[in-house]
């Protein structure tokens, strides 16, 4: 009866919200500040070259037959260690960043990247091409314009 | 109290007299009331996504209610037809998106029971570990929106909190956040990271603390408590026969849990105690649930114990394209919403012929009109919430 004129029980809840009043926030404020995500994070996925600048892909098409959401296009020309990609469209906006493509390629020639911000107006710019995929994607991350 | 007629109601009326479930046709007869047909979503805040609800009600009573769903519906069964095998398992992601690791277990149990896959032990000792952090994050998921739909909003702050450290644990071990797609036929994707062992067990130790702050604000609240006891209740016979399962039966005194009651992945050799309270109503649910991720920090503790110590491969070798025999599986899992099973047709070719998925949500969902009736239209938000339903699982 006491405790129930006294409201211990919403008084009890009152006291913790006190003592987390006076702890600094945790809320990151996206976008002034970002989190840079871990190295296995699932971004967009970037094609990787030789350190000559040739392409490292050998246009063998199993990352096209393993994705989920049929998003890659690859066709290639040349044959044996000449073979390269010619054609090489990955379309983010049907893409469903399940890494699956990076997992399978034999010879590590596509990689994860930590960019995230494929909020877009225009769908055709998600549509990456071979030359769009070599780019670094850094340059495209929203900065906050004071 | 039951009313016989129009006298007596209205000298009771009369005196103020708190009259309880009156007696519809009473009501009928009395005012010559009719039912008023309301609809409740699909854009409602409290229906966690497109959950459509016709209430029927006679005052601020429900005298029935229909469930309407379908507006999340995506054909995920049907897809599943024209994928492989391995690349149904991001689809699988998508079911309940707030335990995606929990989905995918149920998934992969199934395929490897089909194809009599032999999986590494310390792959099954990952696997318990990601299913069970998506548990504990569920559940943080469920309390925080269940309590802001109650009028709690505090307890949602704390909650998002805890579930983003263990979101950060995901990105870590997955590469995602969300749709985590780690588990993987014969095993999971890859070992788990440096000092993912480290940072799991910082979470460990501060997660019973954090339990504290949520319990002083709502276990013994009035306001919580005048809102959850003795409302939406549903007996134990009634909720099994409509299927009722997961922490929703556990709160009417089942003690019913696969991980339990049909061990699969190392279950059997965790020890951890299964969460059953009798009380049948909203209140017991959300006791379940508490101790429930309790009971579930204390499996990671053991897990990460037993990873530290053994470490080995975390995959079994299967090709990505694979050819299962001609037969038909069912394997179900306890995700944190209930039972989870998927019954999967094999026709020898490197797709399955069919793919049905017991959804924990749909089949509870079948319930919720049975815990409403008669109850006040506030409390069907109070029922929904401790369901716990995810419409992308109940639409598929």
């Amino acid at each position: 009866m006491i405790a129930k004129a006294f409201m211990t029980d919403l008084m009890q809840g009152l006291q913790r919200t006190l003592k987390y009043f006076f702890s600094k926030p945790v809320t990151v404020q996206y976008p002034k500040e970002k989190l840079t995500p871990f190295p296995r994070f699932r971004g967009f996925i970037r094609l990787v070259v030789n350190e000559d600048g040739s392409h490292k892909c050998i246009a063998c098409g199993q990352c096209a037959r393993v994705c989920p959401a049929g998003c890659i296009t690859v066709k290639g020309e040349g044959k044996g260690k000449e073979r390269h990609p010619v054609v090489f469209d990955i379309n983010f906006g049907r893409c469903i960043y399940c890494a699956y493509c990076v997992e399978i390629c034999p010879v590590d020639a596509l990689e994860t990247t930590g960019f995230y911000e494929g909020a877009e107006y225009d769908l055709d710019w998600l549509d990456f091409d071979i030359n769009k995929l070599l780019e670094d994607y850094k340059k495209w991350e929203r900065t906050f314009k004071k | 109290m039951a009313v016989k007629d129009e006298k007596q109601f209205k000298e009771l009326f009369a005196k103020g007299t708190s009259l309880g479930k009156v007696e519809e046709d009473v009501m009928r007869e009395a005012f010559k009331t009719q039912d008023l047909w309301v609809n409740m979503g699909p854009q409602h805040p409290s229906t966690h996504g497109v959950l459509r609800l016709i209430l029927a009600l006679q005052g601020e009573r429900i005298v029935d209610m229909e469930v309407v769903i379908g507006y999340l519906h995506r054909g995920t069964e049907k897809l599943g037809e024209f994928k492989t095998y391995h690349q149904f398992i991001p689809l699988t992601d998508r079911l309940d998106y707030i335990a995606a690791n929990a989905m995918n277990h149920g998934y992969v149990v199934a395929v490897e029971k089909l194809a009599e896959i032999e999986v590494p032990e310390r792959a099954e000792y990952i696997r318990v570990l990601m299913a069970e952090l998506s548990r504990i994050s569920s559940h943080l998921l469920w309390l925080a929106t269940h309590a802001l739909d109650i009028g709690a909003m505090t307890v949602f702050l704390y909650c998002f909190r805890e579930r983003e450290m263990i979101l950060d644990l995901f990105e870590m071990a997955t590469g995602g956040r969300l749709t985590t797609t780690y588990f993987r036929i014969g095993g999971v994707a890859d070992d788990l990271p440096e000092g993912f062992i480290d940072k799991c067990k910082e979470f460990c130790e501060i997660f019973p603390e954090r339990v504290k702050d949520y319990d002083d604000l709502l276990y013994k609240n009035r306001i919580w408590l005048s809102r959850t006891v003795n409302i939406a209740k549903i007996s134990a016979e009634k909720g099994l026969s409509l299927g009722l399962s997961g922490p929703s039966i556990r709160g009417s005194g089942v003690n019913w849990d696969l991980r339990r009651s049909n061990p699969y992945s190392v279950y059997d050799k965790l020890d951890f105690e299964v969460a059953v309270f009798d009380g049948c109503d909203v209140y017991a649910r959300y006791l379940v649930r508490r101790k429930e991720m309790l009971e579930s920090c204390k499996i990671v503790k053991q897990c990460l114990e037993w990873l530290e110590k053994n470490p080995g491969p975390v995959r079994a070798k299967v090709p990505k394209v694979f050819k299962p025999p001609v037969g038909e599986v069912y394997a179900a899992v306890e995700a944190p919403k209930g039972e989870l099973g998927y019954y999967i047709v094999s026709d020898g070719s490197t797709r399955p012929y069919r793919i049905k998925i017991r959804a924990p949500s749909f089949a509870n969902l079948m319930s919720l009109p049975e815990m409403c009736k008669g109850h006040l239209v506030a409390d069907v938000i109070a029922a929904i919430g401790s369901i716990d339903i995810v419409l992308g699982e109940v639409d598929r």
